[in-house]
């Protein structure tokens, strides 16, 4: 904001003091050469009328030559930085003289004037060149002192512009990061709201199943396998919620925690979660493959352990059945599992960690799942050092790196 | 009986209310999304719809919207904040419950928001007995039967609440009030001529450690 009104009022500002320099220059360049050629009009004039003048006298003479004559007042004139030249022609012309500017030519700059003399020596046309060197070089220095100047002065004017505009700025910028303070904190109590509705709904919904079954229970009466189905929604309800409660433990105990950390080999670990969720693989017809490079880590092995089953989890749900493919990777100290399932929204993906966050806006738990997996795998990675990082394309799959500091 | 169109995307809690309204006698249809309920109330007739806010495809709002002031509408949502709330009956649902809820609650909205549309049934008949709720009489064999209001309105309560256990201090409140301070033996005494008057010693059942079942098949 502040450099683009810099920048405005300075461009402004340089186009108006060229121009205005321009208009100045140009004016006082077009008055000096018409003040010469004023000037030199005159000068021909009177040379003409005395050339004349001597010409009546002279003519007839013996040994009278044009030449010599116009040489004497040429030889007379030179200090003045004019030349003369005639010429004589076979017929008469017009007595008016033309007057003519030529710059740059071969003698240099000239003001030139040629025309016939008054009759009876029309038949004589007299040359006249004015050498003005002199004068345009002398607007030429003219020229480069303004111009010395005007730099100077836009330069003088960029650091003048540059100080009041930081002075007029200074609250206003203030006022920005006050404001950018404000909306940090905003959304900061709007995730924490979130986070509370998501909680509240998260728990009320078990809790409904719950307490309706067993109220229906109680109350109707019933067939015993409509009872076996009550007493089986409310156990489910309950492993559900014994599940929340379980991780929001383990996530309250993982803060603050530091793990016994211990050499793992990492293929051993890839080989052992493939197998124990083989059956849930076979079920969904998800196919698992994993590499290593044969490294190690240096972690609390039980909680790797649970970080790449949640992982899997997720990535065994996000796939199609038949058609999934999940890749779990170790190399240069980075575990990578990925997967080819449904993709998460670009929008979601900064809120993937919050306790609770479900990118269906229905929190459907049709898969299970507490909503708080991922969660766990941020505290996990994060207890390690380590840094989680997740990519998603839409429809295409997931990439879930977790970055090992090395040891 | 009101038929009654149950979209919820939660399973369990689906089957829940279904089963309670079944109770009852209504005639109930499930659906899991918002989707499938604007199709389902397109094709069939319903004379109310219990619908969830949070709901795949298309949620509780979208729905309403499109319904318009059809048929009754009654939320059903964990959401029990006023804004939701509110926002839920501005756009013109009958009721807003919210999760968990208690059965006889349930029961009593639906039966509230189906007797403001003329929905709820005006008469009931169980064997020779025929109760009437709009002129509040009790025909056995089509001969009046003798009543005093607390009488006519402990049936009514039992027969609303059919097939569910109504406990005695839920039966003081219903038929008594809140403010009645009498004994809990006050509704045994009113059951007891219940049962002598309509002849309904094995319809009216006495729930072990509860209260009063009206068990009807």
């Amino acid at each position: 904001m502040r450099i683009k009104t810099f920048i405005a009022t300075y461009l402004l500002f340089l186009f108006i003091l060229y121009a205005s320099v321009g208009v100045v220059l140009i004016y006082l360049s077009n008055s000096q050469l018409d003040m010469l050629r004023n000037k030199s009009a005159a000068q021909y004039q009177s040379i003409i009328q005395t050339l004349a003048r001597d010409i009546s006298i002279l003519h007839g003479r013996p040994g009278w030559d044009v030449q010599d004559l116009v040489h004497e007042y040429a030889r007379y004139f030179s200090r003045h930085n004019v030349s003369l030249n005639i010429f004589e022609e076979a017929q008469n012309g017009s007595a008016n003289a033309e007057v003519t500017l030529v710059l740059d030519g071969e003698e240099g700059h000239r003001i030139s004037i040629v025309g016939h003399m008054p009759e009876p020596f029309g038949h004589f046309l007299l040359e006249y060149n004015l050498n003005i060197d002199a004068n345009i070089q002398e607007m030429l220095d003219i020229q480069q002192v303004l111009l010395l100047v005007v730099v100077v002065v836009s330069l003088l004017a960029a650091v003048a512009l540059y100080i009041l505009l930081a002075v007029v700025f200074r609250p206003m910028e203030r006022m920005v990061r006050a404001e950018q303070r404000v909306i940090l904190l905003q959304e900061e109590a709007e995730s924490k709201q979130q986070f509370v509705d998501n909680f509240t709904h998260e728990i009320r919904t078990p809790l409904t199943s719950i307490y309706g079954f067993a109220e229906y229970l109680q109350k109707a009466s019933l067939p015993a396998e409509e009872i076996a189905e009550s007493a089986h929604f409310i156990m489910d309800e309950t492993r559900h919620m014994k599940n929340i409660a379980d991780t929001l433990l383990e996530l309250a105990t993982l803060r603050n925690f530091s793990p016994t950390l211990k050499e793992i080999k990492v293929a051993a670990l890839f080989n052992e979660v493939t197998q124990s969720l083989s059956p849930l693989l076979d079920k969904k017809g998800v196919r698992m493959v994993y590499d290593t490079d044969g490294g190690t880590i240096k972690a609390q092995e039980d909680l790797i352990r649970s970080l790449l089953f949640n992982l899997c989890n997720n990535a065994i749900k996000a796939c199609k059945p038949d058609a999934g493919e999940i890749k779990m990777e170790f190399l240069n100290n980075k575990i990578i599992v990925s997967d080819n399932g449904c993709g998460i929204p670009i929008e979601a993906l900064p809120k993937l960690t919050e306790p609770f966050f479900r990118v269906d806006k229905a929190r459907n738990r049709a898969h299970g799942g507490t909503g708080l997996g991922l969660t766990l795998c941020k505290q996990i990675a994060e207890v390690h050092g380590a840094k989680m990082e997740i990519a998603s394309i839409l429809n295409e799959g997931t990439r879930i790196i977790i970055h090992f500091t090395k040891p | 009986m009101a038929r009654i169109l149950i979209a919820e995307d939660e399973g369990a809690i689906n089957t829940l209310v279904k089963k309670n309204l079944e109770l009852v006698g209504h005639t109930c249809f499930s659906v899991f999304d918002g989707e499938a309920a604007l199709e389902e109330i397109e094709n069939a007739h319903y004379d109310l719809i219990l619908l969830d806010i949070m709901m795949p495809k298309m949620d509780g709002f979208a729905v309403i919207e499109e319904v318009g002031k059809r048929i009754p509408i009654i939320f059903l949502s964990a959401r029990s904040a006023v804004a939701d709330r509110v926002r839920g009956l501005k756009l013109g649902a009958d009721d807003y419950i919210v999760k968990p809820f208690d059965m006889l609650e349930l029961q009593a909205r639906v039966e509230s928001v189906l007797r403001r549309v003329n929905k709820a049934d005006m008469a009931f008949t169980l064997g020779d007995v025929k109760v009437d709720f709009l002129s509040q009489q009790v025909f056995v064999n089509d001969c009046a039967v003798e009543m005093s209001p607390k009488e006519f309105l402990l049936v009514e309560a039992l027969i609303k609440n059919r097939n569910i256990a109504l406990s005695r201090d839920k039966l003081l409140e219903m038929v008594w009030g809140y403010d009645f301070y009498g004994d809990t033996r006050t509704v045994d005494v009113h059951i007891h001529a219940l049962r002598k008057k309509l002849n309904w010693d094995d319809i009216i059942k006495t729930v072990y450690k509860l209260g009063y079942r009206l068990e009807v098949k």
